[in-house]
């Protein structure tokens, strides 16, 4: 394999994606999104925004009947949005390791643990058998799983669902994978095990050099995490910017809200802040802005066209007519 | 494991005494007089009751079982009355006509099932599923026996050498010789087999498992033998067991087609004779075989999925479903 020597700008380059499924719904309007090398960023949603279909685009595992309409995605600068069956199999699993939200689904049931980290190693690397294991048990240990050679010969359904997790963890940095794409790999864990595991991808982001683009609803974890958050509404995102600004300067009402409603010791005794439910899921073309019917804050204006993303400050954006100046 | 295998064992050992037990009983409900029938209608009254009471008819029903199993134990299935000779010997002569027979006909199913439903299973709906299926499913509505009928026609006009004569069980001869019997009886059953193996692969693509392998870089090929196919033997060996039991029973129809001497000419010699010990000893023979072969699937099937090792309870009720889902997919082809 040979390395690029002039190394790309962005990690992931996500233009315009729009994603529709087969009945012709836009379940990703337009989403773009950039990585650069070394970053954590977080792309953060109710669910149905569109976030999970956005990372299962740029892995190229969409289910049967969803595809990608428009857009573009690069990832070292290199097109992948059409790629080949095969070259796709080149790149997953070697370039981009990707984590699933649910681990107990994710593992074939029926295949022993070591035998289904050591898949990937097959697929990928040419090493002698007795290397692999070598490499297995280092990067279960890694991700900390203790007593790996007895657990290697376990079987999914005999793990609990922090191991599962693990598991799924070194399966994807087995190689050294460039790009991390973790989609919300804690949903499906208790408390503790998710602060572990939060602690872990940190760590792979640190020693590993991997970037990473983690998928969440939950900005508890996004906080801790990641370096720059997407906040995504119906397939559009609504606000970027660095993991500070968006905590503690959110400038989109949709992003306001979705702060507020965070119990928090501070706001102990206070009712918390709620967002009025979504009348119905509208998966048609977006002509004004989507979150009109829900926003406090709404004007004409905000019925009659879809806002652009407007400049708040140093990479700060969020697209809502509040900031057309 | 040895608490599993032991305990299967019994289970298996207490189903064999009932259906022993009951195919005992139910041979002494049936009227007419195996004497009656050996010395023939002209018979006097005397000559029969003698020979009845020689052959030990009229003795008491719980000493009758009595003996019957004392003899069972020490291996002995009792003596014919129409042949006069033991029945053991009987069904050693024509056992390994059928057991080839069967196990032939079960080969050709599983190596015509596996491919086809696989291909099957690469688009739900398309042309060449529904053509497969179509075909399979027009041999499957049509009887062994006439298939056996069909299939003679065609290979005698084509001069391929098959021809359908009594078989010695020499290896290439056998195989040469069985194959339009096998397949009259295979031609059946394929349809079924394929449809568990093409539901059960579908079922299995639909997991996010597949898609989680897309995500590691496996390819095409390699998710559908190293990760779908595997999945999808549980519920296709299941349904082979039951097959298994069908091929025995098609069997049967079948050697009475081709003139084999197997089990089911002699079934049907000492049924017409009303040969009771022989007839008894040939039903129990099947119903140990069923028996067996339903253990072997179960434990085949812990084999394949270690999740059914930790639970009976998880397999037996699993497997219960699927065997009620194929008898009423299938209700209409009972032999």
């Amino acid at each position: 394999m040979q390395q690029d020597l002039t190394k790309a700008e962005y990690i992931l380059k996500v233009e315009h994606l729009k994603v529709v499924s087969a009945q012709g719904a836009e379940l990703v309007r337009d989403v773009s999104l950039k990585i650069k090398p070394g970053e954590i960023v977080g792309l953060v949603g109710e669910s149905g925004s569109g976030k999970s279909i956005s990372t299962m685009a740029i892995a190229g595992i969409l289910p049967e009947g969803i595809s990608i309409a428009q857009g573009k995605i690069f990832f070292n600068d290199r097109d992948i949005t059409r790629i080949s069956a095969q070259e796709r199999c080149k790149i997953n699993g070697n370039k981009i390791g990707i984590i699933y939200q649910d681990a107990s689904q994710s593992l074939n049931p029926l295949i022993r643990i070591g035998r289904q980290i050591d898949e990937v190693l097959k697929i990928h690397t040419d090493l002698s058998p007795q290397e692999r294991r070598d490499r297995v048990y280092g990067t279960m240990r890694a991700v900390n799983l203790s007593n790996v050679e007895k657990l290697a010969q376990r079987y999914p359904h005999e793990l609990s669902g922090g191991q599962r997790q693990r598991v799924l963890i070194a399966m994807a940095i087995i190689n050294n994978p460039e790009l991390l794409i973790a989609d919300e790999p804690t949903t499906a864990l208790d408390v503790s095990v998710k602060s572990q595991i939060i602690e872990l991808i940190k760590l792979i982001n640190f020693s590993r050099k991997a970037s990473v683009l983690y998928i969440s609803h939950d900005f508890s974890t996004v906080k801790k995490l990641c370096d720059r958050v997407y906040v995504l509404y119906q397939g559009i995102p609504v606000e970027v910017g660095a993991t500070e600004q968006i905590i503690k300067r959110p400038q989109h009402m949709y992003t306001k809200l979705l702060l507020e409603s965070i119990p928090s010791p501070e706001k102990r005794g206070q009712k918390l802040l709620t967002m009025k439910a979504r009348t119905r899921d509208y998966r048609g073309p977006a002509v004004n802005c989507l979150f009109a019917e829900r926003c406090p804050k709404v004007f004409e204006r905000c019925r009659q066209e879809l806002p652009d993303m407007f400049k708040i400050d140093k990479g700060h954006q969020a697209a809502c007519f509040l900031f057309d100046k | 494991m040895t608490r599993y295998l032991l305990k299967k064992a019994g289970q298996m050992l207490i189903t064999l005494l009932l259906i022993v037990l009951i195919v005992f009983i139910m041979f002494e409900l049936i009227p007419g007089s195996p004497a009656r029938i050996m010395l023939g209608m002209n018979a006097s009254q005397e000559q029969v009751a003698a020979l009845e009471s020689e052959l030990g008819i009229h003795e008491p029903l719980p000493l009758k079982i009595n003996k019957y199993f004392v003899g069972l134990l020490q291996g002995d299935l009792g003596h014919s009355i129409h042949f006069d000779k033991s029945v053991g010997e009987l069904i050693n002569e024509a056992a390994p006509v059928t057991f080839s027979l069967a196990m032939y006909a079960f080969v050709l199913i599983i190596v015509l099932s596996v491919p086809l439903a696989l291909l099957a299973a690469r688009k739900q709906g398309s042309f060449l599923d529904n053509s497969i299926r179509f075909v399979t499913e027009t041999t499957l509505a049509i009887p062994p026996f006439f298939m056996a009928i069909i299939l003679m026609l065609i290979f005698r006009t084509t001069q391929l050498g098959l021809s359908s004569g009594r078989g010695n069980l020499e290896s290439l001869g056998f195989l040469r010789k069985f194959f339009m019997p096998a397949l009259a009886i295979a031609l059946s059953r394929v349809a079924m087999a394929l449809e568990f193996l093409r539901d059960a692969i579908i079922e299995q693509k639909k997991l996010f498992y597949t898609r989680a392998a897309v995500g590691k870089g496996a390819t095409k090929s390699r998710i559908l033998f190293f990760h779908i196919f595997r999945n999808s033997l549980v519920p296709y060996v299941t349904a082979l067991g039951l097959i298994l039991a069908e091929v025995f029973g098609g069997s049967i129809i079948i050697e009475q087609v081709f003139l084999l001497p197997g089990l089911g000419r002699l079934l049907v010699t000492a049924v017409e004779a009303r040969d009771f010990p022989l007839t008894q000893g040939i039903i129990i023979l099947i119903a140990t075989v069923v028996i067996i072969v339903n253990f072997l699937v179960d434990f085949i099937n812990q084999f394949i999925d270690p999740r059914l090792r930790s639970s009976d309870m998880k397999s037996t009720k699993s497997n219960f479903w699927l065997k009620l889902s194929y008898k009423l997919k299938f209700r209409g082809d009972v032999e």
